[in-house]
């Protein structure tokens, strides 16, 4: 085992002068980034104490078509023993106050890591929660996270959900003594991160490890767009995609079918204080008026997996979403302009005909891969 | 395994050469006694002429009566001023002074070590988390600062500066009503600077005792409750006080900061 091991290491050696950007072809995620870091890291070996000898960083994979490389912050780089530790923690019910509800039970894989009500009670009060669960994929990229995008980092965001007392309730000190006490928990963060005493700060990281793991880019539109052998889209299927293109891609863009910013979409046309600012959405971050009712753009992949739709799960079907774009609209000062070119009902005008094409490409954003793969499911 | 070995020695190496250097550098500051001191820093929270304690009636300067649940604050980036002008920034000074009724027993002092010995004029520190570490909640081993555990935002990254909390009474409806401030985001971040009443010398032989009233009248007469309270639509009615919002409110505040902290007096006590 021990002379593999080292061999391994060895034949990364000699790839010091190899690309980077070399992709892996199995679904298994990890792959070791270059000898580079191997060293890099053994220089640093007595300052940086957080992360052990046995635990090189690894570079995540991502398909091409999606990005070239998955971000993080600098003083969280992926580790395989951090991904798995902060994949164990996602599906344990021990984060909980109650020890009955996990981040999974809110965020669950065969939904694409959504909950299917429209405002959860799934929390350890039983109490409807104020906004929609949102959907965990591809966040690695999300510039702020939350419906109103006031968190600035997937480390900082965990706190909020484990510590809500009507989302998981937990006292974060009591969290550290009772992993501390558990041996594998308290191996498996001195594997991850050389620590011996566990921190808050290393939950969150492990977690974040984990969640920018969730990605998203097999979808049969992915693989289209791959050119892949053998995969074609139907007649419908292209027809909604070029109907897409022109009534809806300004703001669900790009490859992550977000443009990662805030608008207000004419759901309300009031914006109460009430509770708590939130129906005021980016307002609340910004304050500035004109950020009133922005909520930001979720991502159109697995769109079909993730009803209920909206900040506040106001609809239940993708068919009451495109109606709202169509007919529903209510005005207000700060009702997006895209919407506004239409008068006097703001809007964008979607025939039968056209919505039945955009349900049918969006179809194809449904990643049956991403639901099924066995690195993001429940390790326990 | 040979690799790691030879880094090791190369690292030490270094650090030997490292530490080389930083001695001939204190051999051109005489000093009679060179052995690094120890500071405390205290805070006494006052409001008007009495002692703030939680759970307590009192009459603020703003005409509130008022009762706190919670008074906790942030220090951090304590730094001395050499009598050269130099300055010792103190690692990692990040302190959450006070107390909050749930939680925590009641935070006054906290001693620190390790202060080079030297003379020196004044002290300066923040209130507050400087933008850089106030940009993520996983903080670690930055003093007291961690999140999750009560003085970070949830819906929004970053820790609370000043965290009062408790209740009023609101003279318009005559029955109790909860307030909060909850003071952060990098525009109330604010760092001031006091000077000694007269050069200390701080070093191995003794302790330096650096004794702070922290006044509460100075921020509620910068802000009063019921002022805010009637100035606040009906509709949000939950309770009165100034967090993110209103934003004008809370730089009032801030800026109140620099009167609330008062440099009480300096004294020195044995280090046995």
């Amino acid at each position: 085992m021990k002379k593999a091991a080292r061999k391994y290491q060895a034949s990364h050696l000699k790839m010091l002068s190899a690309p980077l950007n070399i992709l892996l072809r199995s679904k298994v995620f990890i792959w070791l980034v270059s000898a580079a870091f191997f060293f890099i890291f053994q220089g640093c070996e007595e300052k940086k104490k957080e992360i052990a000898s046995d635990n090189p960083f690894v570079t995540v994979k991502v398909a091409s078509n999606l990005a070239d490389s998955v971000p993080y912050p600098e003083r969280n780089p992926f580790t395989v023993e951090g991904i798995s530790l902060g994949r164990k923690l996602f599906y344990d019910p021990i984060l909980s106050a109650s020890n009955q509800i996990s981040c999974a039970t809110c965020h669950m894989q065969g939904m694409a890591f959504t909950e299917g009500s429209s405002l959860s009670v799934r929390g350890v009060s039983g109490k409807e929660l104020e906004r929609h669960v949102p959907a965990i994929i591809n966040i690695a990229w999300h510039k702020g996270l939350f419906w109103d995008g006031g968190v600035k980092n997937i480390e900082s965001l965990s706190f909020a959900p484990l510590t809500h007392e009507d989302e998981m309730g937990q006292d974060m000190i009591e969290l550290v003594e009772e992993l501390q006490a558990i041996p594998d928990y308290r191996a498996h963060f001195k594997r991850a991160f050389g620590i011996d005493t566990i921190h808050t700060a290393y939950i969150v990281r492990a977690l974040a490890q984990f969640q920018r793991t969730i990605i998203s880019d097999n979808s049969k539109y992915d693989q289209f767009m791959r050119h892949e052998e053998g995969v074609t889209l139907s007649e419908l299927e292209l027809k909604g995609m070029q109907v897409f293109e022109e009534k809806c891609s300004s703001c669900h863009q790009g490859a992550f079918f977000t443009d990662f910013l805030f608008h207000n979409n004419g759901l309300s046309d009031t914006f109460p204080m009430e509770p708590e600012h939130k129906a005021q959405g980016r307002h609340r971050v910004t304050l500035k008026l004109e950020d009133l009712g922005r909520f930001k753009t979720p991502t159109l992949r697995n769109v079909m997996l993730t009803a209920p739709y909206m900040h506040d799960g106001c609809f239940k079907t993708i068919d009451e979403v495109l109606d709202h774009y169509d007919t529903g609209m209510l005005s207000s000062p700060t009702l997006d302009t895209l919407f506004t070119v239409r008068k006097p009902q703001p809007g964008i005008s979607l025939s039968e005909t056209d919505k039945e094409a955009i349900k049918a490409f969006l179809h194809t954003l449904t990643d049956y891969s991403f639901i099924a793969d066995t690195t993001l499911s429940n390790p326990f | 395994m040979k690799i790691s070995t030879i880094s090791k020695y190369i690292f030490l190496a270094f650090t030997l050469a490292f530490f080389n250097s930083c001695n001939d550098d204190d051999n051109d500051n005489a000093q009679d006694v060179t052995e690094a001191g120890t500071i405390s820093l205290n805070f006494s929270n006052v409001i008007g002429t009495s002692d703030l304690e939680l759970d307590t009636d009192f009459t603020a300067a703003s005409g509130d009566e008022i009762t706190f649940t919670r008074f906790q604050y942030i220090i951090s980036n304590v730094t001395l001023i050499g009598e050269d002008g130099s300055t010792y920034l103190i690692p990692d000074s990040y302190y959450i002074f006070g107390q909050a009724s749930d939680t925590s027993a009641l935070k006054e002092a906290i001693e620190i070590a390790d202060i080079p010995a030297g003379n020196y004029t004044g002290i300066q520190f923040s209130v507050g988390v400087d933008p850089t570490t106030n940009a993520n909640t996983d903080t670690y081993e930055k003093g007291d600062l961690q999140g999750g555990l009560g003085l970070d935002w949830g819906w929004a990254t970053g820790y609370k500066f000043i965290n009062w909390e408790g209740s009023y009474f609101n003279t318009s409806t005559n029955e109790d009503v909860v307030f909060r401030f909850h003071i952060g985001t990098d525009d109330n971040y604010r760092t001031f600077e006091q000077d000694f009443p007269s050069t200390i010398t701080i070093n191995g032989e003794m302790t330096t005792n650096i004794m702070f009233e922290v006044q509460a009248n100075d921020i509620f007469e910068a802000v009063g409750l019921n002022d805010l309270g009637v100035n606040l639509p009906a509709t949000d009615a939950t309770f009165t006080g100034v967090m993110f919002s209103p934003a004008d409110k809370a730089t009032l505040i801030a800026d109140a900061y620099a009167n609330m902290f008062t440099l009480h007096h300096v004294m020195n006590s044995s280090a046995e």
